[in-house]
């Protein structure tokens, strides 16, 4: 693991951000909570070390945009779980999301590595 | 944050705390698999989820509504508080309920009056039409054009979807044995329709209840009179009632609230117009027939076309009026008119004017300025009131200040204390706002009743609608920000260390003593300015009352008989007049007996042009116009009226061919510059044909005719026997004994002559003048009851005001005693300052009365609008309501124990 000696990125997540990561997540495929949390930790190589609980209000004001739904199934290990999955919206706004933030970070760069432009 | 979720944040926190119960145990699973302990893989689980009470919360707030959350927190806790100081509390909503019922009161019917639209389809689109200029012709009253003149613009106008006309008139409505005069009116076929009017009840006129003259006898209810009469019975559908003597079937009831085009005079039913001939005596439509042009009498109403305005209409009228003028100057009638009668004539033009709140009839007009000048009046009480109860509530803020400054102390932001004081006092005013509604419709209901005894009823709703509550709420709404809003944020302004040491000099607050002392200034002001205006109203009521009419009223009974409403015939209706008369002379307790045919100040009317033997009207000398009335032998002697040259008119008059009238002392100066009239003739009209074949016989002093506050002017009366014939008459009968004790031989004698004739009015001529000044009796009485009102809160919030600066300065005033200082000193220092905030208010508010006098001069009778008594006798008033006020708190300083003062602290 490379980067041991940073800090992990912890609350200062930009709340847009968090959304667009678990958007992203359920492009995949339908997960609950506990999947989502796993799958953006270690998707990040545990920089973003999110406290798994702030993902819950996160997922509630998701729903109620109607940008994902949700449906209790069964868990990989036989437990009662509260799956999540895209909806049509939510696709779009994944699209829209994910190429502002990559005209975002285009730009962070260009300010910050003027030369390699 | 959605209203859905809001309503389901149980259910939302319940499944959120399953799907947190889900992660842990899954979470736990995994750990216990890596090879924890199970109580450590919980454990861990726990710390990597974070703490589920803080994400419910978070969960919980995102599902509410934080505002309201907050402000049923606020009202919860403003209720505790209103029910800890109920003395407060009952203060504050008293004073409140006085000023929002008293606003509501007079709102709910300056709105019917001036305010609402007429409830029918799209009232804005409507417009009235009248001639403008000289239309040579006979007019029954002015804003009206002749039948065939209205059927030409209904038939050849482009501008209007639907063009209506009536006409209002007395019906006497003849219902199983009884008759009773009601308003009604006559209406064109497309009445109904192109007002968008529903029936409530069966059908209503059409168009082809239009087509034959007499051929349609109908009649629609109006929807009140269906009920007060016929008590709302389907089975009146198809019956027959006698209307004016004709029989007419009942089709229909119109919709409810529907009280035709004019306000305050609303009509109980209406005739299809083609059955004029049939409900009016012949003579009339010899006059004002449907194929008359010269005779105008009908009202005329028109819906415009979608897109229309007034202007275009108007514009596009006007060709097509022109033609008709051409052709009817060439009409045989004009043939004796000159050519400049006729080039006056041919200038007439037509205007064209919105009614979408209705016609202004006379009762309309004449509530015009009362109104609105007492809607003025409870404003200015409701804003004394608001004065009071700020000032109750900076002297509560005061005494809260400790509970204030912990509360700030333990970190509560000041915008929310604000907002706590702010839900508080607006829900006083809901509660004064209550109270008021109630205080309204019971006042309303009085009013009502007062004025409907003097003008009939006027179709005035007393109970509160949708419109008056949402005025009210308004008005509630405005009032508790307007009264709370300075108490609230002054009381959060606090020095919090020596407030919270409970040093009573932390409460001194330099802005808050003077925001209380600019609040008693201001209501000082307002009560000398309500004072000043009752002041002037009452003055004005007193010159009326005194005010001699010109005639006896003295044992004096006038009642109104009307038999063309049986359709009887001009030889039968003479008759009966002349047998009624002869009747009374002989009934015991009748001193004589005389009629007229415009009843005495009763806002009738009958005028006219006249040409005068020997004048000669100039640009100098205005034409000859008189006010005219028709009276009989006895008239004179029953009203007490003096007779100054000639003589009366005597039985002998009747029969002869040699007609003779009788002038007053006015006419004779504007006419004959004070050589006397008698013998000199005149006739009416001031055509140049006119025959000038009436003899003055006799020249009486000046009576009042149509009102108390009339000018004198010029009058004539004819004998009444040698009128063309008469329809209705006021019977005068001058009494030996109390007057009231007469009614009974009075109708008695009357029922012997007929006993189908309606006696309508009878009254003493003491009550009629007592009527004809109902107006200005209600607006002295409310504005003398409001300026007392004000003038009591004003007084209580002086009390309030100097109570509070006393017990702020025990200290100071124990300390001045006991170096010496006398009672008399002490209790000169508490009223120095009394004096000093009435004189502020006095200072102000004189000019500002003397200006605003000047709005309601047309109002008063006989009396400036600076008059100086008033102004004087008002802050006389106050001063000394407000130097009581202030006595009991100046008192009690003289009583303060030094020792005990200084001890204090």
């Amino acid at each position: 693991m490379p980067k041991r000696n940073t800090p992990p990125l912890q609350g200062e997540m930009l709340q847009g951000t968090l959304d667009l990561l678990i958007l992203r997540t359920l492009a995949i495929g339908p997960a609950h909570g506990h999947t989502i949390a796993h799958a953006i930790e270690h998707g990040s190589e545990d920089v973003l070390e999110v406290e798994h609980g702030s993902l819950y209000p996160a997922l509630h004001r998701l729903e109620d945009r109607g940008w994902i739904a949700a449906f209790w199934g069964t868990s990989e290990n036989n437990r009662k779980a509260r799956y999540y999955r895209l909806t049509p919206t939510g696709r779009k706004q994944l699209a829209a999301q994910t190429s502002r933030w990559d005209e975002l970070v285009r730009a962070i760069n260009r300010i910050l590595r003027p030369a390699t432009e | 944050m959605s209203w859905k979720r809001f309503f389901r944040r149980r259910y939302w926190d319940q499944e959120r705390s399953r799907e947190l119960e889900a992660y842990l145990q899954i979470e736990t699973d995994e750990n216990i698999a890596r090879g924890m302990s199970p109580e450590a893989a919980r454990g861990a689980a726990r710390k990597k989820l974070g703490s589920p009470q803080r994400i419910r919360e978070e969960i919980y707030r995102m599902n509410s509504l934080a505002f309201f959350e907050t402000v049923m927190q606020d009202l919860r806790y403003a209720v505790r508080q209103l029910r800890r100081s109920p003395g407060f509390t009952a203060a504050a909503v008293l004073s409140l309920a006085l000023g929002i019922g008293a606003n509501t009161a007079v709102f709910t019917l300056l709105d019917q009056v001036l305010l609402r639209l007429l409830p029918v389809r799209d009232p804005q689109q409507l417009v009235a039409l009248t001639w403008e200029g000289e239309p040579y012709a006979t007019n029954i009253s002015s804003d009206v054009v002749s039948y065939p003149l209205y059927t030409d613009f209904r038939d050849r106008n482009e501008v209007f979807s639907g063009l209506l006309c009536y006409h209002d008139m007395s019906f006497g409505i003849g219902y199983q044995g009884e008759t009773e005069r009601v308003a009604g009116e006559l209406v064109s076929g497309n009445y109904f329709g192109t007002l968008g009017v529903q029936p409530a009840l069966g059908r209503l006129f059409t168009q082809d209840d239009d087509r034959i003259p007499v051929g349609h006898p109908l009649a629609v209810l109006a929807y009140d009179y269906w009920v007060s009469r016929f008590h709302a019975g389907r089975e009146v559908l198809g019956q027959t009632i006698r209307v004016n003597g004709a029989l007419l079937t009942i089709i229909g009831v119109s919709a409810k609230g529907f009280g035709g085009l004019e306000v305050g005079r609303p009509a109980q039913i209406r005739v299809p117009i083609t059955m004029r001939s049939q409900v009016t005596p012949a003579s009339w439509t010899e006059m004002f027939g449907l194929d008359k042009r010269r005779g105008r009498w009908v009202r005329v109403v028109g819906r415009l076309k979608p897109g229309v305005t007034s202007e275009q209409a108007k514009a596009s009228l006007q060709p097509l009026f022109h033609s008709i003028l051409e052709m009817e100057v060439a009409q045989k009638e004009f043939a004796k008119a000159s050519a400049g009668t006729r080039r006056e004539f041919l200038k007439s033009w037509i205007q064209v004017a919105p009614v979408a709140r209705g016609r202004r009839s006379g009762v309309k007009e004449q509530f015009d300025t009362p109104l609105s000048v007492l809607m003025a009046i409870v404003g200015f009480v409701l804003l004394i009131a608001c004065a009071n109860v700020a000032n109750l509530l900076l002297a509560r803020g005061t005494g809260r200040t400790r509970e204030i400054a912990v509360r700030l102390a333990l970190g509560a932001g000041r915008a929310r204390i604000v907002r706590q004081s702010l839900v508080e006092s607006i829900l006083l005013a809901f509660f004064g706002g209550g109270f008021g509604l109630l205080l309204a419709s019971w006042t309303d209901q009085l009013l009502t009743r007062l004025i409907s005894t003097a003008f009939g009823p006027l179709g005035l709703s007393t109970t509160p609608d949708l419109r008056i509550l949402r005025f009210t709420l308004a008005v509630c709404a405005i009032t508790g920000i307007l009264f709370g809003l300075a108490p609230a944020l002054g009381t959060t302004r606090v020095d919090l260390i020596p407030a919270l040491k409970d040093h009573s000099s932390a409460v001194t607050g330099g802005t808050r003593a003077r925001l209380r002392h600019a609040l008693v200034v201001a209501q000082v002001f307002l009560s000398i300015i309500l004072l000043i205006g009752a002041g002037l109203y009452i003055r004005t009521l007193m010159n009326l009352r005194t005010l001699n009419p010109g005639f006896n009223t003295h044992n004096v009974i006038a009642l109104a008989l009307d038999p063309s409403l049986n359709g009887y015939s001009t030889e039968r209706r003479l008759q009966i007049f002349r047998d009624t008369l002869a009747r009374l002379r002989a009934t015991p307790g009748v001193e004589s007996a005389g009629l007229g045919i415009v009843r005495l100040i009763d806002d009738d009317w009958w005028g006219s042009n006249l040409t005068i033997e020997g004048y000669h009207p100039n640009s100098s000398m205005p034409n000859a116009r008189a006010a005219a009335n028709g009276v009989s032998p006895g008239y004179l002697a029953t009203l007490g009226i003096p007779l100054v040259a000639g003589r009366d008119f005597a039985a002998s008059d009747a029969a002869g061919k040699h007609k003779v009238a009788l002038v007053n002392e006015t006419f004779a100066r504007s006419y004959f510059g004070g050589a006397s009239p008698v013998g000199r003739h005149f006739g009416f009209g001031n055509n140049p044909a006119t025959l000038t074949d009436i003899e003055i016989v006799g020249v009486v002093k000046d009576t009042k005719y149509s009102t108390m506050r009339e000018a004198p002017l010029e009058q004539i009366m004819v004998h009444s026997d040698q009128m063309d014939g008469i329809f209705h008459a006021t019977i005068y009968v001058r009494s030996l004994l109390d007057p009231r004790k007469m009614f009974g031989a009075i109708r008695h004698a009357i029922q012997e002559v007929d006993p189908t004739l309606p006696i309508v009015e009878m009254r003493t001529m003491e009550e009629q003048l007592t009527l004809e000044l109902t107006i200005d009796r209600l607006v002295a009485m409310l504005a003398a009851v409001f300026g007392l009102l004000a003038t009591v809160l004003a007084a209580v919030g002086l009390y309030g005001v100097m109570a509070f600066s006393v017990a702020r300065r025990t200290r100071e005033i124990g300390l001045r005693m006991a170096l010496g200082a006398k009672s008399t000193n002490v209790s000169w220092l508490v009223m120095k300052e009394v004096l000093l905030l009435v004189a502020a208010g006095v200072a102000v508010a004189l000019p500002a009365a003397w200006g605003l006098s000047r709005v309601v001069q047309s109002q008063l009778y006989n009396i400036k609008p600076y008059d100086p008594l008033t102004f004087f006798g008002a802050s006389l008033l106050l001063t000394a309501v407000a130097a009581l006020a202030g006595y009991l708190p100046a008192r009690r300083a003289t009583r303060v124990d030094p020792i005990q003062a200084l001890r204090y602290e």
